[in-house]
């Protein structure tokens, strides 16, 4: 029997209630009472006195009775019901491997008591059955018993959430499409889901249809954890020092360390924080400092390992620099003016400084080049292109609306915009496409320009007043100031997550050692760090490998609010429980659970009228 | 009381108004009234005085010559000579002194005792047999015997028997040790007593709730009986006695004078109990009438009237 609502069987201490009266109610009538004629009422009750001892018993025994099955039928218990045999099915195990199924509970792993289920799920298989392991890492198994039984053994925590929901929706998928039809009967289709019921897991609803879903949810609940809940640098880039911002989900004692790029310690820092407040530690470093700061704030080790440390990357140099020209518009005035204010860059001075202008005004390098509005003055802007060895030219206009998408993803409208042609025998030096408009290149850079096939104009783009402005603006300044191609502000991702590599980086280098990169999207490494983005052997950027900050709240949907957060639907059906082989009756149909509670309420029911009877009699006796 | 017939009146209300003299007197005072004619009347033959008339008083008895002369009614009374011998046995045990509606605290009693309403009743019937120029005596039993006034028909009498029924209230009351004396009750006892202080074919008058055992008494009136006297029973009850009505739900019930204890609920054993409280009403009614002893049955929140009648009917058959 299981109870999904256990904690009214507290309620079956009530059943003490009926009893402690009937103490009473005895010691009640042991109060003295002169009366003469005792003889007579001695002689009255003593054919009846038996029985009326025996009814009070029977009384006493219904009402203990009937509370307790009041109480027990408010936890919703529930038994496990088979149907007959089965033809043979398919059948997706969905294990969650997420870094909270680490945490150790009654002295065991929660993943090691939800592979134990899913172990016991798997001795109930028919010999014609087909398997499927699929874990919450998108990792997927398949073939017999055996081969699963050894693939669920094999199985280890993640370092971070991973995508739960995802690979449930990829089991049901796995069982629904290999269902066969024979003799006019479709094998059955079933998911068997083990989790630990992580809420922040499940922040919507999975709709599965075609299939039934047995839910294996981890007993007890999540157990007291201390971790680092985030940590940050601010700013972002360290000019020539900032603080660390860090926050832990309950109070205690932290540890923060940063290294510089030649590996020593350059900030070394213990303190106390409140649960659920931030706290700042400022790390003061030398006036000269440069380059690449990376570390950790530690607690102290406890149930959940993985959220006993987190990671932060900071870049020190020297702060961005930008101006802009009026022959910019005034939206780069504007810009600049607010990224002065808001001291992302400081103000450009000196001649070598960044500044933000169209071609014509153009008589230098650094500069972050926008395109002009008049087709008159193209042929000036090329020529001042060719001058000062920007290897692009502004070709013919193009007019229609389409959207320039930049490599961050992110993308803006664009109605006009100039074809941006490389100039012919200009080749050698480095040139990155930020984005790209209609198949072409719209924002490009290289070495020392950023250019836009755009002027900021509304009339051709709104990109001068989208969000994505100011940062892109920034970013380019940075980009004019720092050594050729560094990316200052840190990648940050969750283990196993899809990450952009920065332009030309081909190196991602971890404590484990360099890894080559060929793509233009990879996927971050599985263990939490900080990993060094390099270019030709130099650090162009660094990525911050964390687990998810929700994965470190350790906080289960009951049994209930579990079985809302996965939805049947069409010819589908859900049940959620605590044990493998329960779950995959269910999911088979050969079995489930069926509840027991109205079964109980209608048994108290007729107890309680048995009651009102007995004790109408007795005080009619 | 001057309007009032104090022999059919509330027994608790005329307690409230006066002792038991006065309560006595009312009580003969109204069932007189209520005879229509006076029952002193001798079988003697002497002349003795003249006295005022009084209503009831006997026509036979006017001297009609003294209101022919002087317009004024007298009746002849003679020289007593004493007809029957009487004796009142008042059982005045623990039982006795119980009400089943006791006063609270501060408070009047709803319903007096059943000694209370004994020793009224006594003295009314004391006070009757004694204006009928009878001998009359008491006796005061609980297990032994408390008091006896052996009878006499002279003035002073009625005070001694009065000062014999208070000795009645000195007995031990709930509470006491159920081992001190007192503690039982024994009418036989008093019967026996009774029939000894009677030497001759006499009236012996029991008075008691008669919660006891019956062959003790059985043997007792039969005795009696067998000694030539006539013999009457009131059976004295508070009504919650009888009807099982008490205040309480249930309790642990306990005899004052035997100890004995029984837990009940009041509502579950009522019809039970009420049915072994007639059998056993039956019991002593079947009793008392195969030996010809005169019964009734007295219930505490009743009037005086009936019982000290049933009572006084016996004297009157033996005239």
């Amino acid at each position: 029997m299981q109870f999904f609502a256990p904690l009214w069987l507290a309620l079956g201490a009530a059943a003490a209630i009926p009893l402690l009266l009937h103490l009473w109610n005895r010691r009640r009538s042991g109060e003295r009472v002169v009366f003469p004629a005792v003889r007579l009422l001695a002689a009255a009750t003593e054919a009846r006195g038996a029985a009326i001892r025996l009814r009070d018993w029977i009384l006493l025994a219904l009402r203990v009775l009937a509370v307790l099955l009041i109480a027990v039928a408010a936890a919703q218990p529930s038994t496990r019901a088979h149907v007959g045999t089965r033809a043979s099915s398919a059948i997706a195990l969905v294990l969650d491997n997420s870094l909270s199924t680490s945490a150790v509970v009654d002295g065991r792993p929660v993943l090691d008591a939800l592979r134990a289920e899913l172990r016991a799920a798997l001795g109930t298989l028919a010999p014609g059955d087909r398997a499927w392991l699929v874990t919450a890492d998108g990792a997927v198994v398949a073939g017999d018993v055996a081969t699963v039984r050894a693939a669920l053994d094999a199985v280890g925590p993640i370092a971070g959430a991973g995508d739960l929901p995802g690979a449930l929706r990829r089991g049901a998928a796995l069982a629904v499409g290999a269902q066969r039809t024979r003799r006019g009967e479709t094998d059955a289709a079933a998911v068997v889901l083990a989790t630990d019921a992580q809420a922040t897991t499940w922040p919507r609803p999975v709709t599965l249809s075609g299939v039934r879903v047995g839910i294996v949810r981890a007993r007890g609940d999540a157990p007291d954890d201390r971790g680092v809940a985030a940590l940050t640098a601010d700013p972002a880039r360290w000019s020539p020092d900032g603080v660390v911002l860090g926050r832990l989900t309950r109070a205690g004692d932290w540890h923060l360390v940063l290294h510089d790029s030649a590996d020593r310690v350059a900030a070394d820092a213990r303190g106390t924080a409140s649960a659920a407040d931030s706290f700042a530690v400022r790390v003061p470093l030398r006036p000269a400092a440069r380059g690449w700061l990376a570390g950790a704030l530690e607690v102290a080790p406890d149930e959940l390992r993985g959220d006993d440390a987190r990671h932060v990357a900071v870049y020190v140099g020297a702060p961005p620099r930008l101006a802009a020209e009026p022959s910019a518009g005034p939206f780069a005035a504007a810009a600049v003016a607010t990224l002065v204010e808001g001291r992302a860059v400081s103000a450009a001075v000196g001649a070598d400084a960044p500044r933000v202008t169209e071609p014509d005004a153009l008589t230098r390098l650094p500069a972050v080049i926008v395109a002009p509005s008049d087709a008159a003055r193209l042929p000036i802007a090329n020529r001042a292109l060719d001058r000062i060895g920007v290897p692009w030219r502004f070709a013919a206009r193009i007019d229609g609306p389409t959207t320039a998408t930049f490599g961050t993803g992110a993308s803006v409208p664009v109605a006009r915009r100039w074809r941006l042609e490389p100039r012919p025998g200009r080749g050698g030096a480095p040139i990155d496409t930020l984005a790209v408009a209609g198949g072409d290149p719209w924002i490009v850079a290289g070495e020392g320009y950023v250019l836009l096939a755009s002027p900021l104009d509304t009339a051709w783009t709104p990109f001068p007043t989208r969000a994505a402005f100011l940062p892109w603006l920034a970013a380019s300044a940075a980009r004019l100031t720092d050594p050729a191609g560094i990316v200052t502000r840190p990648q940050t991702a969750a283990p196993g997550a899809t990450v952009a590599v920065p332009p030309r980086a081909d190196v991602l280098l971890g404590a484990a050692g360099p890894r080559a990169v060929h793509e233009a999207r990879v996927t971050a490494p599985a263990d939490p760090g900080v990993y060094f983005w390099l270019r030709a052997g130099a650090r162009v950027g660094t990525l911050v490998v964390d687990p998810e900050a929700e994965e470190v709240v350790l906080a289960r949907l009951d049994a209930k609010q579990m079985g809302e957060r996965v939805r049947a639907g069409a010819s589908g059906a859900v049940e959620v429980g605590t044990g493998g082989a329960d779950a995959l009756a269910f999911a088979l149909g050969t079995g489930g659970r069926r509840s027991l509670a109205a079964l109980l309420a209608a048994a108290a029911v007729l107890l309680l009228a048995c009651e009102a009877l007995a004790a109408r009699a007795r005080a009619s006796a | 009381m001057p309007t009032l017939r104090a022999d059919l009146a509330d027994p608790t209300m005329l307690a409230a108004l006066g002792d038991l003299e006065i309560v006595a007197r009312w009580v003969v005072d109204g069932f007189l009234t209520g005879l229509h004619r006076s029952p002193r009347r001798g079988f003697s033959a002497e002349f003795a005085e003249h006295r005022a008339y009084q209503p009831g008083d006997d026509l036979r008895y006017l001297d009609w010559r003294i209101a022919a002369r002087a317009d004024r009614w007298v009746v002849k009374q003679f020289e007593e000579e004493t007809n029957v011998r009487a004796a009142l046995v008042v059982d005045v045990s623990r039982s006795m002194h119980w009400s089943g509606a006791p006063a609270p605290r501060g408070g009047r009693p709803a319903r007096i005792t059943k000694l209370a309403y004994a020793q009224r009743l006594c003295a009314a019937l004391a006070l009757l047999l004694l204006r009928q120029r009878d001998a009359v005596g008491a006796v005061l039993v609980d297990d032994t015997v408390r008091a006896a006034v052996p009878p006499r028909a002279n003035r002073d009498q009625w005070r001694r028997i009065l000062t014999a029924l208070a000795v009645g209230d000195a007995v031990p009351s709930h509470g006491t040790s159920h081992a001190a004396s007192g503690a039982g009750s024994a009418p036989a006892l008093g019967l026996a007593h009774a029939a000894r202080l009677v030497p001759r074919a006499g009236l012996v008058i029991l008075v008691s709730d008669l919660l006891v055992d019956v062959d003790p008494v059985r043997d007792a009136l039969a005795a009696t009986r067998a000694a030539g006297h006539d013999v009457a029973v009131v059976q004295v009850l508070d009504p919650a006695e009888r009807d099982f009505d008490l205040a309480v739900a249930d309790g642990r019930f306990e005899d004052p004078e035997t100890g004995q204890a029984v837990s009940a609920s009041v509502a579950a054993v009522r019809a039970d109990y009420t049915r072994a409280m007639a059998r056993a009403l039956e019991t002593w009614g079947d009793l008392c009438r195969q030996l010809g002893v005169r019964y009734t049955l007295a219930t505490t929140d009743a009037p005086f009237g009936p019982p000290l009648r049933a009572a006084f009917a016996a004297r009157e058959a033996l005239a």
